[in-house]
């Protein structure tokens, strides 16, 4: 009798370790995460429509086929994009062919979901969305070897794998295709860095492209 | 035999009672780190990389995308000021001022996060842009399924509902200021069903 308690007192001592572990881990674990849930809608480095799941105001249609992506709790007034990216492979950036002229607001994630970096278009240098998303090192070894545009913004990010979302905001309908165009036009590219040779400062000629 | 038994009884209870418990945190822990103003509830440290673990946990089973502290703050009320339930097939009048902002929005959702699309036509959603103001810049905005006059949001359908006023690009997302906000009220006027 006196083992069966011991058992159970080990048990939920056990319990205890267990919830902490699972708690703990659900980040790095969980299937249906913001990462994923954007890779179901596109592939790395592709820049994705974030739609808001609605409710059918028609019955008939509601067995239509729902919109891509499963995000709960989006803005139906912001046009919303995202896209995942890779730092492996050296830094990533993100910007905007267009200048927006409407109220937009981005941020930066890691693959877990935390929260790095926001910037809206006032904090942004000319309205310009360009943000250059690389390690510590790589951006020192990118403004090494070329020089930035003035409106690019270098963010500094430990992380290997991320993901990006800006939400634009669309206060009139007639407002909406040229928001459209200024989300068109944004870019995640992988920017390269020519890897053996990136230290070093006295390497001036253009950029190799096609390294590493 | 006897031992392995006794083994048995408490991995099981470790991994049974703690999955259980941890799912059940989970799920409850939705207070944690949230800030409540009258009726309305934000979760300002959502997806914050200093958020405590339960949120995160949290964040990653929902899997909705957060703004960020610099982005702007996102409060949610599931009940009007007496605190009933909100519900899809009563009108009801949000009445007062918001933290000072660039953009707020009003939404109506189902309880989890799915938009209310009126029928056509219809405004399924506000921006502070296009609101009608009184002289005090206080505004007030009717949400029903009738139509009215002024800022209407429209909602359709029977159930349970949750607003959602979304501040943009306001100093009220930084936490410390967030408890002291003054946010509209949400008077229940009339319902359908009774």
């Amino acid at each position: 009798m006196g083992k069966l308690i011991l058992a159970v007192l080990i048990g939920v001592v056990g319990a205890g370790l267990i919830h902490i572990a699972v708690i703990f881990t659900m980040p790095d674990v969980a299937k249906r995460n913001g990462w994923s849930r954007l890779a179901d809608i596109g592939g790395p480095e592709q820049v994705v429509r974030v739609e808001a799941l609605t409710t059918n105001p028609d019955p008939a249609l509601a067995a239509a086929n729902s919109p891509a992506g499963e995000f709960a709790f989006v803005d139906p007034a912001f046009m919303t994009a995202g896209c995942r990216f890779s730092l492996a492979e050296g830094p990533v950036r993100i910007h905007a062919l267009d200048v927006g002229k409407a109220f937009w607001s981005a941020s930066i994630y890691n693959r877990r979901g935390d929260n790095l970096y926001s910037i809206n278009d006032r904090s942004a240098v000319d309205n310009a969305f360009d943000l250059m998303v690389g390690t510590k090192q790589q951006l020192v070894d990118m403004s090494a070897s070329e020089d930035a545009p003035k409106t690019q913004i270098p963010v500094e990010v430990e992380m290997t794998e991320g993901y990006m979302t800006i939400r634009v905001l669309v206060d009139e309908a007639s407002k909406r295709p040229e928001i459209d165009d200024f989300v068109s036009s944004i870019r995640c590219v992988s920017a390269q860095v020519d890897g053996a040779l990136s230290s070093d400062a006295l390497r001036r000629t253009p950029q190799a492209t096609g390294g590493s | 035999m006897r031992f392995t038994v006794l083994v048995m009884v408490a991995v099981g209870i470790a991994l049974y009672l703690g999955g259980w418990s941890a799912k059940w945190a989970v799920q409850q822990s939705s207070e944690i780190g949230t800030v409540v103003v009258g009726h309305w509830q934000a979760n300002p440290f959502s997806g914050a990389p200093d958020a405590d673990p339960y949120s995160k946990a949290r964040l990653a089973m929902v899997g909705n995308l957060t703004l960020g502290i610099g982005e702007g703050i996102q409060f949610r009320s599931i009940r009007d000021e007496r605190d009933r339930p909100l519900r899809r097939d009563c009108s009801y009048v949000m009445v007062g001022t918001t933290p000072p902002s660039r953009i707020f929005t009003l939404a109506a959702y189902l309880p989890e996060g799915r938009l209310i699309r009126p029928s056509a036509g219809r405004p399924g959603w506000l921006t502070s842009n296009n609101l009608m103001r009184n002289d005090d810049n206080a505004f007030e905005i009717a949400v029903g399924p009738a139509a009215r006059a002024g800022n209407w949001l429209a909602t359709s359908g029977t159930g349970e509902m949750t607003l959602v006023l979304s501040l943009y690009d306001t100093p009220a997302s930084a936490a410390s200021g967030a408890s002291s906000l003054s946010l509209p009220t949400i008077r229940r006027e009339s319902c359908a069903n009774g």
